[in-house]
């Protein structure tokens, strides 16, 4: 038993050596294969705890067409600033590091998700607070930039 | 495969699986409840004689155990409150599960986080963001690495903070959640990801079964 969970906890690890792009290949093709086309749901914040100028932002990317890479993230000024952020498992421990671009495959899905990648808002002018509504803007390499609209819940 | 199955939730999960499943390989023996969905260690971990400050409403300061009130269970958690991601996510989970449970057994689960950050988790901060999640909590913070390493140790936790390049500063930490009885006993642990639902039962599962030492 405990040879069998080695062996299938390994197995999948490996999957986290794939780039996303890969790992995303079995996700549901494009019907029309028209220029690219880059849809984005569920996108939410979580609010800034008491005193913490900084949360995160998660949200799904769906790239159809073709494939595209996102580049960077923005929130305005007056809101603070935004990096794209990875949590990542290295010996059995949890931290983040930035990524600069992920490269999302024709007909797949970026996942932004807790553990995972996400929005980091960082130097908050003010707290976020629930129901809040807090634009982020996402560039593309061939898309462009595209503006969501995430709202703070808890 | 059974077990990896019934908690992975992502990549990641899978990973921080396979973290638990090389630590509980220095475990021998097969005690603890059955019917568990977290890891159940395969021999008693006893973190009955660990204690570190709890800033908490109740410890105020004061040196206490990591080590649940009679009858009832402790929740703990190494964190930080700079920590976007997986910190509140795991709280939230956290809150969520014991919000399943009957008004009765809320009382008797503390939520207990020990920062793995106290040059920035300050004694305000980290009070307010525990009491942010929780309505029974304790806050434990001490400024003696070798105690925290200590506590780590007997948990089977880890932690760094290093400081970047940039002036900023990078922190590790495993993310798991230990259940603590009032003997001090480590009853089962939950990787980041584990559902609130399986949360639940296994605090269901461990308070039905502790009925006993309540009386």
């Amino acid at each position: 038993m405990k040879k069998q969970i080695i062996v299938g906890a390994l197995a999948l690890s490996t999957v986290i050596a794939i780039p996303v792009a890969m790992a995303n290949v079995a996700a549901p093709v494009a019907k029309a294969a028209t220029k690219e086309k880059v849809s984005i749901s569920g996108a939410w914040v979580r609010p800034s705890m008491m005193g913490k100028d900084m949360t995160a932002g998660y949200m799904k990317i769906k790239v159809t067409g073709t494939s595209d890479t996102l580049t960077k993230v923005a929130v305005p000024m007056s809101i603070g600033m935004a990096q794209l952020h990875e949590t990542v498992m290295v010996d059995g421990s949890m931290s983040m590091r930035e990524v600069k671009q992920v490269v999302i495959t024709k007909g797949a899905t970026l996942k932004l998700e807790p553990g995972s990648y996400h929005i980091m808002l960082m130097g908050l002018k003010s707290p976020i607070t629930v129901g809040q509504k807090v634009p982020i803007t996402l560039t593309f390499k061939k898309k462009g930039a595209v503006t969501v609209t995430a709202t703070a819940v808890e | 495969m059974r077990i990896v199955n019934r908690v992975v939730r992502g990549v990641l999960t899978a990973v921080a699986v396979m973290g638990a499943v090389l630590t509980l390989q220095a475990c021998g023996g097969t005690d603890g409840p059955t019917g568990l969905k977290g890891f159940v260690p395969e021999s008693a971990n006893d973190v009955g004689g660990i204690s570190l400050p709890d800033i908490g409403p109740v410890g105020n300061g004061s040196e206490r155990p990591l080590t649940a009130a009679p009858g009832d269970l402790l929740l703990v958690y190494f964190g930080y409150t700079s920590c976007p991601d997986v910190c509140p996510t795991t709280l939230g989970d956290i809150r969520s599960a014991i919000r399943r449970l009957p008004a009765k057994d809320r009382q008797r689960v503390e939520v207990a986080m020990a920062t793995v950050d106290p040059a920035r988790d300050t004694a305000a901060v980290l009070r307010g963001y525990v009491g942010h999640f929780f309505s029974l909590w304790r806050a434990y913070r001490t400024t003696d690495p070798a105690a925290l390493r200590a506590a780590e140790d007997a948990f089977g936790a880890s932690s760094s903070v290093t400081r970047t390049k940039g002036g900023g500063q990078e922190v590790m930490h495993s993310a798991f959640t230990y259940v603590v009885d009032d003997q001090g006993h480590q009853l089962v642990s939950w990787p980041f990801g584990m559902r609130s639902k399986d949360m639940a039962a296994d605090l269901r599962t461990l308070l039905s079964s502790n009925q006993g030492a309540q009386q």
